[in-house]
């Protein structure tokens, strides 16, 4: 056997090899189509039900309710995800009859076993599903099923469990929610997203967070921070008092959180409090106490905006005049007079239709 | 019956729009994204359109300023589809030129209802 008989024989080895991977990907892609082919096949009755439950009128649905709930497994399978992914579309009796139906096809139970898997991903699925599923009045063993998650070892793991809890209004979770968010500075957007979703079940232990954060720290923590903002985007006014006590605290951070909630909330009774900022040492409070005396408006906060208008820091004047613009006519006359540039600035980008 | 046009990214909604409409009998034309919503209503004439606000390249905003200037457009009856739920979102929506806002997520009823109700009123 000479040289040339030896590539030759390599040749047709690497010939059949390629021969053999181009058959595989071939073999791939028809067992791949096949399998979309019959997924479409099975899914196209059951999503059609699926449709007519969410949009149909109350006996169309029933009727799509009672096919549902007799679907093959196949089919089932081949509609849930994207059921799941519907779901948090969808408003009113649509929303519930689609939970309805994925309650009664044992959706729960699966997702609870999820959130035990050795997959992250699987995890997350998991949690995912528990949030969308969780009912009105929460079982304690879901729920604690996805508490025991915000510890995990895995950061996307955590963050879909502070998301998915945002389903389960309850004060347990919320002392859960703070306490992590407070450990975990990069879970703040989700901590707030889902304190929001839950809503005024959240003011008694954010107020109680708040409260015991300036107890124990002096100036208060990151919980106390999170406390503050979370009750304003919930709209608890009660926490009004509270609120404008912890502006006396010397934290910059504590003071912006506070500034920012009190606009939000809007109580005409916090634009004395509010005043007060507005002379601080540092321009990102007084900017933060204009912008919010802004969003409360009204002729009470006019005279403390306008000696402001002559800050010196450009932002902070700015920030004044946007505010007088907002509180009304008094607000608007205060402008008009002022030879302030920034005044003169707002009001020519009003004359022009500009948002100022 | 109508022509209805439904112009919104997330399949999802798209699909769930059609359905609705189509079982109440009206003609739906369904597309993803803002120019193809003005290209549809420039060729296809639609009673009334339905528009997502975020949509990748022109925006929902966008595509009602352009059918707005448009003199053979601009009475077309426009509904807001949109996740954009703040009180500056609505008065925007309304001030491009929208006839109605809902946002999402949203009821398909409560949708199909706004819908007729609007073909009703500029019939």
């Amino acid at each position: 056997m000479n040289l040339a008989h030896l590539g030759y024989g390599a040749a047709i080895i690497l010939l059949s090899a390629c021969l053999l991977v181009v058959l595989g990907l071939v073999a791939v892609r028809f067992g791949r189509d096949r399998a979309e082919r019959r997924r479409s096949t099975l899914r196209t009755p059951v999503w059609r039900d699926v449709m007519m439950l969410t949009t149909g009128e109350p006996d169309e649905a029933a009727d799509a309710f009672t096919r549902l709930l007799s679907a093959a497994p196949a089919g089932r399978a081949a509609v849930e995800d994207d059921a799941f992914g519907l779901v948090p579309k969808l408003r009113g009796t649509a929303r519930e009859r689609l939970r309805q139906v994925l309650w009664e096809w044992g959706a729960t139970q699966e997702a609870a076993r999820w959130t035990r898997s050795r997959s992250s991903v699987r995890r997350c699925r998991g949690l995912y599903r528990l949030g969308v599923l969780a009912p009105r009045s929460p079982e304690p063993f879901l729920r604690d099923q996805v508490l025991a998650r915000l510890d995990d070892r895995d950061f996307a793991v955590r963050r879909t469990a502070m998301l998915a809890l945002g389903s389960f209004p309850e004060p347990v979770v919320v002392e859960h929610l703070l306490h992590r968010a407070g450990l975990e500075p990069s879970l703040r957007a989700d901590f707030l997203s889902s304190v929001d979703r839950i809503g005024a079940p959240a003011v008694p232990v954010l107020r109680r967070g708040l409260t015991r954060s300036l107890a124990e720290t002096p100036g208060g923590d990151r919980r106390g921070f999170l406390a503050a903002e979370a009750l304003g985007l919930v709209g608890a006014v009660s926490a009004v008092p509270t609120l404008e006590a912890a502006l006396e605290q010397s934290s910059v951070e504590l003071k912006l959180a506070c500034i920012h909630a009190l606009g939000q909330l809007g109580a005409s009774s916090s634009v004395v409090a509010l005043a007060g900022p507005l002379g601080h040492r540092d321009p990102a409070i007084r900017r933060a106490a204009a912008e919010s005396l802004g969003l409360i408006g009204g002729a009470w906060a006019v005279p403390a905006l306008a000696d402001v208008l002559h800050d010196d820091n450009v932002e902070v004047a700015r920030a004044a005049a946007n505010a007088l613009h907002r509180c009304g006519p008094s607000g608007r006359d205060v402008l008009g007079s002022s030879a302030a540039p920034v005044a003169r600035e707002v009001v020519a980008l009003t004359a022009l239709g500009s948002p100022t | 019956m109508a022509r209805i046009l439904v112009a919104d990214d997330d399949v999802d909604i798209r699909e769930l729009v059609e359905f609705k409409l189509s079982t109440l009998g009206h003609d739906v034309v369904a597309v993803s994204d803002g120019a193809a919503a003005i290209d549809a209503c420039q060729a296809q004439r639609p009673d009334l359109a339905v528009l997502d606000v975020m949509m990748p390249g022109v925006s929902g905003l966008d595509a009602i300023r352009a059918i707005r200037s448009d003199p053979t457009l601009a009475d077309l009856p426009v509904i807001l589809l949109t996740a954009r739920a703040q009180e500056s979102d609505v008065e925007t929506g309304f001030d491009s030129g929208a006839d109605d806002y809902i946002t999402k997520p949203f009821s398909p009823r409560e949708l199909a209802s706004r819908v007729q109700a609007l073909l009703t009123r500029v019939r």
